[in-house]
């Protein structure tokens, strides 16, 4: 994937995200990406991150892609299997 | 009785327009197109139902069921002639027969002219005074062959 | 097993407990109030003659043959009509009854035409039954006279066979009007009446014939008819079926039943199986009539291979063909990775055969990347509600909106895509219910006969979550809150966060409103009815989804659910139309990159662990590419070999140059279908696949209804689906083994808790089952949320306008928007392989009056829509159900290539392509664009087969 796909698809992504204080704006990125995108995709961007030069990325997703402790993601459990949710938990996605 | 206009959809949708809040709208505003064009056509349908919001096979099945609403406009006169028992009793049959031929028309049809439209009717009333016949909407009675005949060479054509 | 045959109890059973007592024919039997006589006696298994009347219709009356006597009542009522009494008498049968049954039967009878032997109701027409009950000797009327019989009659009728399905023959019409009834009350069009009056009264289509007048050849009709007036074209053609199988629908998401009536394995005719919960015994053209692709000559019937996709197809067998694919993938597994291979499961398949090629891809190829079709629809659904509700499938079922006091639709239009839940809609519409509609257009919805919305809210394109805010800021700002519901049951932080958010001045419906384009008074006003007109339940589909901000929108739409308390009971709810057959299905199994079936994450180890303890084998934890993501990474060379199940991305996904770009750069594209289709044209190896009518398995529709679905014939390929997978997956050295579908399910339940009760005998006992169904609901689940949201608290979440990045400009100042019609199915591989085409030739494009006048565009001519991807031609249709800069088209024809100019944006959480958005320019043109022509050129280039010289075609 090439690298101004994936920081446009992380921009969208934090731009929803930024409507939370900042902690939890923070941890719902890093939950999203790492529920959604495979890991080449979050090393790519994470090493565009690191060169800085070229591409846009919003702060917030520079943050996330930093290894650090989480605050609360807005999107609850987006990871969380049954044994967090209860055995009921599904949904169509 | 007023002279039927030719076909006009502005004035059709005027005619609509300002019945179709009433109560089971549809026969007024049929009633009313028939009595401004003479007849109520085919693309009078879909203008109802528009305005209704019914659909087109509801106000087809409503103007079929009426013989009274013709669909083609009519010829210069319209002669609706009384088929009822009492003016039956009275030689009615003969007259609408001999009448029919004369003129070239079964019931429903325009002369070839253009000049009369036969339709029947089922009592007018006049039952004392039969055969009794509606001539564009005016009662005549005791009527024969030939007093038709010059009531209408006297109507205004 | 042989005809199955449904109790037709003559007038709608009622519901109630049964506590009116009466005896018929001295036997007591006990029947809820308002059941008639005649339903009542049918329960006790007396069945009175009857012809007008049958149970899908409200009672009327008009034949005469019902009549009872009551003790106590003077002459002799219908029995239909008369509902029961407490202690009322009743005797079906006596002399005098008999002698009056008799009479008006000779009655109609002395003017049919007499030739039963060789008439295709012949064995299936209650007339003739009626006749033989009531013991009819002779007819005393003779022959002569006024008839509707002898073709020389001045009231003789043509037949009417302008709809390519079924016949009109008035001769036979006793003017019972179950076929107007049933366009009615049924199916809600209205199409049919009967014109004229007394001896001239006849069913008419609205003086025109069938298929140029307003119906939408559903069928209903043709079932209600008692006689052969209105009759299936197959079965005049074939003769009546000696057996039926129950089976489930393949088009959309309502997931009709239909009893499938048989001459040995050849399909004579689906009728809707009354006892489909879902349908109902109603249906619409394409479930009803529009099945023979299944045998069109275009099927493919041999596997297929070739080198390159300029090289013409060769047919081989199964054997090669199963062994070729698996060598190319595991060769190109060794030499680009483990990740350069995956798989796209089917929506239209079944669960079972879906389970399998996750399961292929997971446990055979090794990793994660799998993904399906409700990446394009339905995916926001899944997060919006999951994030809000804990769950995101459809909250209720369709009975439901019978307790709906108001319907608000966003982005849908049901009487197109889902057209028997349209018509239980308008039923409710009709008995006082009140629609608002949000949708760019006039759909037929906002104003059709007898219904008309409140409120329509014509928003502009991409301004959907400006406009859930407005409404949401009303309800807030006035004080329209459900209080008690949010303290209760939702996250009281959260509420009050998100309250704060919406009740400021720049989500008012005044300060939107240039933006989406609807007065605020409107938005206002809807707003109002939403929170105050009762029960209030929302129905959306692809036009809320299919935008950059698809989840969130949804997320909006749940948060006004929630605010004004209507989650949790009957005639409320979140409820997302989904489009195909088993899209509902496809995503409880797992064909998701990032879950496994059940929808759990891959990355959860407890979940996983359990897979693997099953399955045998390691399985990764990483989320895997989604198809957009495949594409990418094929066009950069890293992702090689994809095999594909029952879905042709080159016509459905958006930006089909990009798509077959990817296509074209991979090594090893697998196509099983049943056609070939668009993909297959960049496709090394074919496998033929079987249609609905060809295996067993289940779907789940739209009410996570899961059903049955049964062969009745074999694979015209030689394999069903799932065997082809498992095929498959053994050459790749993966033993699958299934001898049944119903074990493939067996393993589901085992490894699913929310089907851990599913079993084929449990289905076949009850007909059909609403997942969650396990120890906790034993018979399935029809309403969720109940008590409590499956997530505990329910989660208001913040909902912030963004506009798409695709903006309109000088250069592309029209908004395209896309949808779906009534007779063609998505991207057409079937319906446009029977008579459906007649309806929908080709794909055109809508446009408002303005927009043409200034373009100097006539209805019919070519037209150019480009847009940022790339142009297409069509031709052009002048409509004002469009809005002053908005343009609507379909995607039913490959040809037309709609998809060329649809963008790369797409949702924001999920990749679902913005359909809806894109920015073009319309002009008129003379020739077809460049991506067309090429079209022309591949659909001859790309899909030769080469077949031996001697093949009897």
């Amino acid at each position: 994937m090439n690298s101004a796909k994936l920081a446009r698809m992380a921009n969208q992504i934090a731009a929803f995200f930024a409507s939370y204080p900042e902690r939890e704006a923070v941890a719902g990125i890093r939950d999203h990406l790492h529920a959604f995108w495979t890991p080449r995709m979050i090393e790519t961007l994470r090493a565009d991150a690191a060169d800085g030069a070229e591409i846009d990325l919003h702060h917030l997703v520079r943050s996330a892609l930093e290894p650090a402790p989480a605050g609360e993601d807005p999107v609850e459990k987006v990871i969380a299997g049954p044994d967090e949710l209860g055995s009921m938990v599904s949904d169509a996605g | 009785m007023q002279a039927a206009q030719a076909w006009n959809t502005d004035h059709a949708a005027a005619i609509i327009r300002e019945r179709q809040h009433l109560e089971g709208a549809t026969l007024p505003i049929l009633h009313a197109l028939q009595e401004a064009f003479g007849h109520v056509p085919d693309a009078a349908v879909p203008l109802v139902a528009e305005a209704l919001n019914l659909s087109r096979a509801e106000v087809h099945g409503c103007l079929t069921f009426y013989h009274d609403f013709r669909r083609q406009p009519p010829g210069r006169h319209v002669v609706k002639l009384c088929r009822a028992e009492a003016c039956q009793a009275v030689g009615a049959e003969a007259l609408h027969a001999r009448l029919r031929r004369h003129w070239g028309v079964d019931w429903h049809e325009t002369s070839a002219d253009g000049r009369v439209t036969l339709e029947p009717s089922y009592c007018l009333g006049l039952c004392a005074n039969g055969p009794a016949a509606l001539l564009d909407g005016q009662p005549v009675a005791r009527l024969d062959q030939q007093d038709l005949e010059a009531m209408l060479q006297e109507a205004v054509p | 097993m042989p005809l199955i045959r449904e109790t037709d109890y003559g007038t709608p059973l009622r519901p109630g407990e049964a506590t009116v007592r009466l005896t018929i024919d001295g036997q007591p039997v006990a029947v809820p109030p308002g059941t008639s006589v005649m339903a009542a006696a049918m329960m006790l298994g007396t069945q009175i003659p009857k012809l007008c009347a049958t149970d899908m219709l409200e009672p009327f009356g008009s034949c005469r043959l019902c009549l009872v006597e009551i003790e106590g009542r003077r002459g002799t009522p219908a029995s239909c009509t008369t509902p029961v009494e407490p202690g009322m008498v009743v005797h079906t049968r006596n002399e005098r009854l008999a002698r009056l049954r008799r009479g008006v039967m000779e009655l109609y009878i002395s003017d049919h035409p007499l030739d039963c032997l060789t008439c295709s109701a012949n064995g299936d027409c209650e007339l003739q039954d009626m006749a033989g009950a009531v013991g009819l000797r002779e007819v005393r009327y003779g022959e002569d006279g006024a008839n509707h019989v002898k073709p020389d009659s001045p009231l003789a009728l043509p037949l009417d066979q302008s709809n390519p399905y079924f016949t009109y023959d008035a001769s036979k019409c006793i003017v019972c009007n179950r076929c107007v009834r049933a366009c009615e009350d049924v199916q809600g069009t209205f199409a049919l009446t009967i014109e004229g009056r007394g001896f001239d009264s006849r069913v008419s289509p609205g003086g025109t014939d069938f298929f140029g007048s307003e119906c939408v050849s559903c069928g209903a009709c043709v079932q209600a008819c008692p006689t052969a007036t209105l009759t299936e074209n197959t079965v005049i053609a074939m003769g009546q079926p000696e057996h039926s199988v129950v089976t489930t629908c393949a088009y959309c998401g309502v997931g009709c039943s239909f009893k499938a009536e048989m001459q040995g394995s050849t399909v004579v005719r689906m009728v809707p199986y009354k006892g489909g919960q879902a349908n109902e015994g109603h249906s619409c053209v394409k479930g009803r009539f529009a099945w023979g692709y299944a045998t069109h000559r275009d099927r493919i019937r041999k596997p297929m291979i070739r080198a390159r996709i300029t090289d013409p197809w060769r047919e081989v067998s199964w054997q090669e063909a199963i062994d070729h694919t698996a060598r190319e993938f595991r060769r190109i597994q060794e030499q680009h990775g483990r990740d350069a291979v995956g798989g796209i499961t089917s929506s239209r398949c079944t669960n079972e055969e879906t389970y399998l090629v996750q399961k292929l891809v997971r446990a055979g190829f090794g990793n994660n990347n799998v993904d399906t079709c409700a990446r394009v629809c339905h995916s926001p659904t899944g997060y919006g509600l999951k994030a809000t509700l804990g769950t995101s499938a459809g909250t209720q079922d369709f009975s439901s909106v019978e307790q709906a006091d108001v319907v608000l639709v966003i982005g849908a239009n049901p009487t197109d895509g889902h057209p028997v839940f349209a018509s239980r809609l308008k039923q409710r519409l009709r008995q006082g219910a009140q629609l608002i509609v949000a949708d760019p257009r006039r759909i037929d919805l906002v104003r059709s006969p007898h219904i008309q919305a409140a409120h329509h809210l014509p928003l502009r394109p991409g301004s959907n979550v400006a406009l859930i805010n407005a409404m949401a800021h009303v309800v807030v700002t006035e004080g329209l809150v459900d209080e008690a519901y949010v303290r209760e049951r939702c996250d009281l932080d959260d509420f009050e966060s998100w309250a704060r958010f919406i009740a400021q001045e720049r989500n008012a419906p005044e300060a939107v409103e240039a933006l989406t384009g609807v007065p605020a008074a409107e938005v206002r006003a809807a707003a109002r009815l939403y929170a105050t007109g009762g029960r209030a339940a929302i129905y959306y589909g692809l036009g809320v989804t299919e935008h950059s901000q698809g989840s969130t929108m949804v997320m909006g739409m749940a948060n006004l659910a929630m605010a004004t308390g209507n989650i949790g009971r009957e005639g409320t709810g979140v409820n997302p139309l989904r489009g195909q057959n088993n899209v509902q299905g496809s995503c409880d199994m797992g064909s998701f990159p990032h879950e496994l079936p059940g929808y759990r994450h891959v990355s959860d180890d407890a979940t996983r662990h359990s897979f693997e303890a099953l399955w045998g084998v390691e399985l990764s934890g990483a989320p895997g590419l989604r198809i957009p993501n495949m594409l990418d990474e094929a066009v950069e060379g890293r992702f090689r070999a994809l095999y594909i199940q029952g879905e042709d991305i080159a016509q459905s996904d958006p930006d089909t140059q990009h798509v077959t770009a990817g296509l074209a750069a991979m090594e090893c594209v697998v196509v099983q279908d049943i056609f070939l289709n668009e993909t297959a044209k960049y496709a090394h190896v074919l496998l033929p696949g079987s249609s609905f009518l060809e295996k067993d398995g289940t779907f789940t529709n739209a009410e996570r209804r899961i059903s049955r679905v049964r062969k009745v014939m074999p694979p015209l390929g030689g394999l069903a689906d799932w065997e082809v997978t498992i095929a498959l997956s053994r050459a790749l050295g993966y033993e699958m083994n299934y001898t049944h579908p119903s074990e493939i399910m067996d393993e589901i339940a085992a490894l699913t808790p929310s089907f851990a009760g599913v079993s084929y005998a449990k289905l076949d006992a009850l007909g059909s089952l609403q997942w969650p169904c396990n120890d906790d609901a034993p018979t399935g689940t029809p309403m969720m949320h109940v008590d409590r949201f499956v997530r505990g608290k329910g989660k208001f979440m913040i909902t912030e306008f963004i506009p798409t990045e695709e903006r309109t400009g000088p250069r592309f100042p029209l908004i395209l928007t896309t949808g779906r019609i009534l007779s063609q199915y998505n991207v057409g591989a079937q319906t446009r392989r029977t008579e459906n085409s007649r309806w929908h030739e080709e794909d055109v494009l809508e446009i408002h009056p303005f927009d043409a006048e200034a373009r100097g565009i006539a209805e019919g001519d070519l037209v150019s829509v480009e847009s940022r991807s790339g142009d297409i031609a069509l031709r052009a249709m002048i409509s004002d159900r469009m809005q002053p800069g908005v343009v609507y088209t379909t995607f039913h024809h490959a040809k037309t290539g709609a998809n060329v100019i649809t963008t790369d944006h797409s949702d924001w959480a999920t990749n679902c392509p913005e359909y809806k958005v894109t920015a073009v320019q319309v002009r008129r043109t003379n020739r077809p664009s460049d991506w067309q022509a090429r079209f022309f050129l591949e659909d001859t280039a790309l899909t030769r087969i080469e077949r031996p010289a001697d093949a009897a075609e």
